[in-house]
């Protein structure tokens, strides 16, 4: 199990001892570092250490060190002609942003900021807090439930050369279960009680094991971050409802965004989110930062599974793909609208859709996992119960690479169990 | 490095090259007696005699659509039309690159200008070089009804009609209409109004729509027609609810790209402007991560692209004289980018900047392959060519194999 970074949650943000440092950063810079300091405590533990880590050490560099590290963003940004663009340098704004992909350097400057994050990540020591990443077993488990119908042509399309498929098979008794009711089951072979003893680990934490849900999970989950876009729906409606008035214009959508992330969203949020304020945030940024996730369950798994990877790095995400309804004559123009809302038709739902949504935006979620050295020693699995298929990429010589096929759903769990344990 | 591509080119284009020549001939000869042709005003004349002699230009911009969805091998499979039936008829260069900003309104305006634009990405100011409508209009007195844009696009504004360069500008520019943006301002205004209902209902809708063409202040819908202050002119808002119509009542989903085809063709048959320039956005439904509704979009592409170069085809005003060019603003970004692969346009990768450019009709004289890479800033002097302007201070080159 990973071990996070225990220290204080609210100390960055009270001390002063970045602030010298922070505005000797290139202007372009700033925004992103004061808007991190300024989030601390809604910020997971793992993005804590990595700012912290950074900070500390562009901290300890001397002048001409501190000068040498950052000499190609100044450069570029002295030829974008930064200086006289009036960028925030408090918090990043779709505004700055735009700003700095209309320059014809942008690709410069994007190179050397990616190679600054490159210098230091060098030069960190071992990350702290962290245990190495080969030493932790990650899984990613992704389940496309029996109302999808994927395809049995292409289904594992996107997927080929990274692992292997297997057909999966259930014994008499749990002939009626699905292969993902089986495998995420609550009784003493099911994901939810290895799960349980998961997170009645001494260290554990929330953020260590995430559920990302197209729908609502009807039995009780572990202390975990569950994210479900039903169960979201109040906050989704908000969110919509503010997104879909805004005029087409940079200083009206920054103003949008500045009014949302201020808006208490406690009362809004379910159960599940209650006294988790880093998962609260975590939420409130994913609708924010678009691609779909207040339009679409699928949208907001892939969004939301990817981010979470990038943000949290949990040891088990679990992401469960649903069905979306058909766009409705006319209000398609206008897809963020609530149709279901405003619309007399009834829905529609739109399984083909679906399924081949869900087939590329599973592989994002392993794609988003592979960028990080967390996850190399990473086990995925990605279920299909309609086709009782699964698509296996693990770690060379794990035995799920060997298992002869058709592989039982109950044996699947046993190796899971082995690899979690 | 030759691109993987799904077209199949069978059987030898002798007799096209007779065909050509033979179209190039009169195609010499339909230009010396346009030359002594003075154009009549527009209004009060029958739209049929309002038809200017020529070449003419139909330029078809689609939103983001990679390669590997379209021309590829395994991609051709969602543009039967394009990949099939207009293909073996086109000149296709698989390799037209963006090298500039791979926003809406700046793609499309470097498009037509001939330089990379990198103005405001919701389009609150024009280009900062002419646009093709302008050096067009200028240079041989062509009235407004001769050039067109209509687009799907919401980043799209009428600035992109014409630009802010001195002695150029807005009295040379474009026509602009956004029929989705109707459509959206009908189905916003019914919400608030409390008649979301009423959309559901095919009359109703029409209606709706109806009523916001039909307001004082169409201008709120970012159009420009004819120059007028606030009034629609009754012949293009006529026109315009013809195409509504027509659209509620289709079998065919109702989107923004159907409308803007119907609103297309409506003004091809009414106007039979020298430059129509038509940009659907249909596969922006990518940005919501619904890559099916993504694939529907580029079928509506293949198919509405179709449509239009069937109506040049049989139009009168346009039958032996147009050349059509397809073309993406940009591809979208590729799987397992750190931009969420299809969903956005904004990695600086060959999937996101390198797409493709079909031409067809008159300015083909072979059809065939070009694997060099031209630029997005080709397209302005190309067309400037074809239509027998100059296009001075363009960062690009028309295209040499074109007939121009």
């Amino acid at each position: 199990m990973t071990s996070h970074s225990t220290h204080g949650k609210d100390s960055i943000a009270h001390s002063q001892q970045y602030a010298n440092m922070v505005s000797r950063l290139p202007i372009t810079f700033q925004p992103f570092i004061r808007q991190e300091l300024r989030d601390w405590p809604k910020l997971f533990s793992c993005e804590r250490t990595n700012v912290e880590n950074m900070l500390s050490y562009l901290n300890s560099l001397d002048g001409i060190q501190f000068g040498r590290t950052f000499a190609r963003v100044r450069a570029a940004e002295s030829a974008m002609g930064v200086a006289s663009w009036n960028l925030s340098t408090d918090s990043q704004t779709i505004q700055n942003t735009a700003k700095l992909a209309r320059s014809s350097h942008y690709e410069e400057w994007r190179g050397a900021v990616d190679e600054v994050f490159r210098t230091i990540q060098d030069k960190l020591p071992v990350k702290a807090g962290f245990a190495p990443a080969a030493n932790v077993h990650r899984l990613v488990l992704i389940l496309f439930p029996g109302h999808l119908p994927m395809d049995r042509a292409n289904i594992w399309k996107e997927w080929t050369g990274t692992g292997r498929e297997v057909a999966l098979t259930r014994s008499r008794e749990e002939s009626s279960s699905s292969c993902s009711d089986v495998i995420l089951g609550a009784d003493a072979n099911g994901m939810l009680q290895l799960l349980q003893s998961y997170a009645h680990k001494p260290g554990y934490d929330t953020e260590q094991l995430w559920f990302i849900d197209a729908a609502s999970f009807d039995r009780l989950l572990p202390d975990c971050s569950y994210l479900s876009y039903l169960d979201l729906r109040a906050l989704r409606e908000m969110f919509l409802d503010k997104q879909n008035w805004v005029q087409d214009d940079l200083n009206d959508a920054d103003a949008m965004i500045q009014s949302l992330r201020s808006v208490d969203i406690e009362s809004l949020c379910p159960l599940a989110l209650k006294g988790k304020l880093a998962a609260r945030e975590f939420v409130r940024e994913v609708f924010l930062s678009g691609n779909g996730a207040t339009v679409y369950g699928n949208s907001f798994v892939e969004w939301s599974a990817s981010e979470g990877i990038r943000r949290a790095r949990p040891d088990v995400l679990i992401a469960r793909f649903g069905l979306r309804n058909k766009p409705k004559p006319l209000m398609s123009v206008a897809v963020l609208e609530n149709q279901q809302k405003v619309y007399a038709l009834p829905d529609i739902e739109d399984p083909t859709g679906s399924a081949l949504d869900s087939q590329i935006l599973a592989n994002y979620i392993w794609r988003a996992a592979n960028r990080y050295d967390e996850y190399s020693n990473a086990l995925c699995i990605c279920v299909s119960d309609a086709l009782s298929s699964a698509y296996i990429v693990a770690p060379e010589g794990h035995a799920l690479l060997e298992e002869p096929a058709p592989i039982e759903v109950l044996r699947l769990h046993e190796l899971l169990v082995d690899w979690l344990a | 490095m030759a691109r993987r591509i799904g077209l199949r080119r069978t059987g030898s284009h002798s007799g096209e090259h007779v065909d050509t020549a033979r179209r190039n001939l009169l195609k010499a000869a339909g230009l010396l007696v346009a030359d002594l042709l003075i154009e009549k005003p527009l209004r009060g004349i029958e739209p049929s005699l309002a038809v200017s002699p020529g070449n003419k230009v139909i330029l078809l911009i689609s939103g983001g659509v990679r390669f590997a969805e379209t021309f590829s091998p395994e991609g051709i499979v969602n543009i039967p039309n394009l990949s099939a039936a207009l293909a073996p008829k086109a000149l296709f260069y698989p390799h037209m690159r963006n090298v500039g900003v791979t926003s809406h309104f700046n793609a499309t305006s470097s498009i037509l200008t001939g330089n990379w634009q990198r103005v405001d990405d919701w389009g609150k100011t024009p280009a900062v070089s002419p646009t093709i409508f302008e050096l067009l209009r200028r240079e041989r007195s062509l009235s407004q009804k001769d050039t067109w844009i209509i687009s799907s696009n919401k980043a799209l504004t009428s600035n992109v009609g014409a630009s802010s360069v001195s002695g150029f500008g807005p009295r040379y520019g474009a026509n602009t209409i956004f029929p989705k943006k109707l459509l959206i301002s009908a189905v916003e205004t019914a919400i608030l109004q409390g008649r979301g209902q009423s959309l559901a209902d095919k009359a109703k809708a029409q209606a709706e729509i109806a009523g916001i063409l039909n307001g004082s202040n169409y201008e709120g819908l970012g159009w420009n027609v004819f120059d007028a202050s606030t009034n629609l002119d009754p012949g293009v808002r006529a026109m315009i609810l013809d195409a509504v119509a027509e659209l509620v009542h289709q079998d065919s989903p109702i989107t923004g790209d159907e409308l803007t085809h119907l609103i297309a063709i409506e003004v091809m048959r009414r106007f039979a402007p020298s430059l129509l320039v038509v940009s659907f956005s249909d596969v922006e439904a990518a940005h919501f991560g619904a890559y099916s509704l993504h694939l529907s979009g580029i079928h509506n592409l293949d198919r509405l692209a179709g449509g239009l170069w069937q109506e040049a085809e049989t139009n009168p005003a346009y039958r032996g004289r147009t050349t059509m060019i397809i073309v993406p603003e940009f591809g979208r970004d590729p799987n397992g980018s750190r931009t969420n692969g299809f969903f956005n346009h904004r990695s600086n990768t060959d999937s996101c900047r390198d797409t493709w450019m079909m031409c067809l009709g008159e300015g083909v004289t072979s059809p065939r392959n070009v694997e060099r890479p031209i630029h997005h800033v080709d397209i302005c002097p190309t067309i400037a060519a074809i239509l027998g302007c100059k296009a001075t201070d363009v960062a690009g080159t028309a295209l040499s194999e074109l007939s121009l």
